[in-house]
């Protein structure tokens, strides 16, 4: 089946599809777990980060994964269109961590509690698991390119 | 699973790179990569789709051992 996503075909090969499903075995089993420690530590009577930053950065830590994941195993389609979204989401993150390390600057503290994070902490740390998946992309492209005519000698 | 060197010198004999041959069936040059390098065992329509682009048969291809052993007669 042919879709469009962003204007591109977003059709993967056979060895693609075999590691997609792998991805989203990861992030599943991913997500069961932080959601279980989240419930523990909840049950505990603690609360490691602020009010929706619990939830918010227990769905990014999965997304990271998997998006993480992608990049590295190149599951991207064979049209692309993938680059796009890395670069949107990796600036979305820079200018999220640039917010947040200006709010600390100012004085917005990192730990809210003793335990809790505050909202400029979780605002950093989304920003740099953001940004740290743009790396990881163009790492993979340099490391690819430098890799494509090794391979076709070999 | 070992490397599929009779798959490479096919494709090095008709001229035919990793990303040329991945175009030429539809598939990513990492699967070419995987294929060659015995990482990805492909499905058999796959199989066949090289082969034709090749014009190879599957045995001289995938086929792991001499041809006379794929009956069973050791």
């Amino acid at each position: 089946m042919r879709r469009k996503f962003f204007g591109c075909r977003n059709d993967l090969d056979e060895r693609q599809l075999l590691q997609r499903g792998d991805v989203f075995q990861h992030g599943i089993i991913l997500f069961f777990v932080l959601l279980l420690v989240n419930a523990f530590l909840k049950e505990g009577g603690i609360t490691w980060a602020e009010g929706m930053w619990e939830n918010l950065l227990i769905i990014w830590a999965v997304i990271a994964l998997c998006l993480g994941e992608y990049a590295i195993k190149e599951i991207y389609p064979i049209g692309g269109g993938m680059t796009v979204i890395y670069v949107m989401e990796g600036l979305c993150g820079a200018f999220l961590l640039v917010v947040g390390i200006v709010e600390a600057a100012m004085g917005e503290p990192f730990f809210t509690g003793p335990h809790t994070l505050g909202r400029t902490g979780c605002q950093i740390i989304e920003g740099a698991l953001m940004v740290l998946l743009l790396l990881v992309f163009c790492g993979k492209k340099v490391y690819n390119h430098r890799k494509e005519s090794q391979d076709d000698e070999t | 699973m070992g490397k599929n060197l009779k798959l490479k010198a096919a494709r090095a004999a008709m001229g035919l790179t990793q990303q040329g041959l991945a175009d030429a069936v539809g598939v990513t040059r990492q699967t070419i990569v995987a294929i060659e390098k015995g990482d990805y065992n492909p499905t058999v329509k796959l199989c066949i789709l090289i082969c034709q682009t090749l014009g190879k048969t599957l045995d001289e291809l995938f086929w792991p051992g001499p041809p006379n052993q794929k009956e069973g007669t050791s």
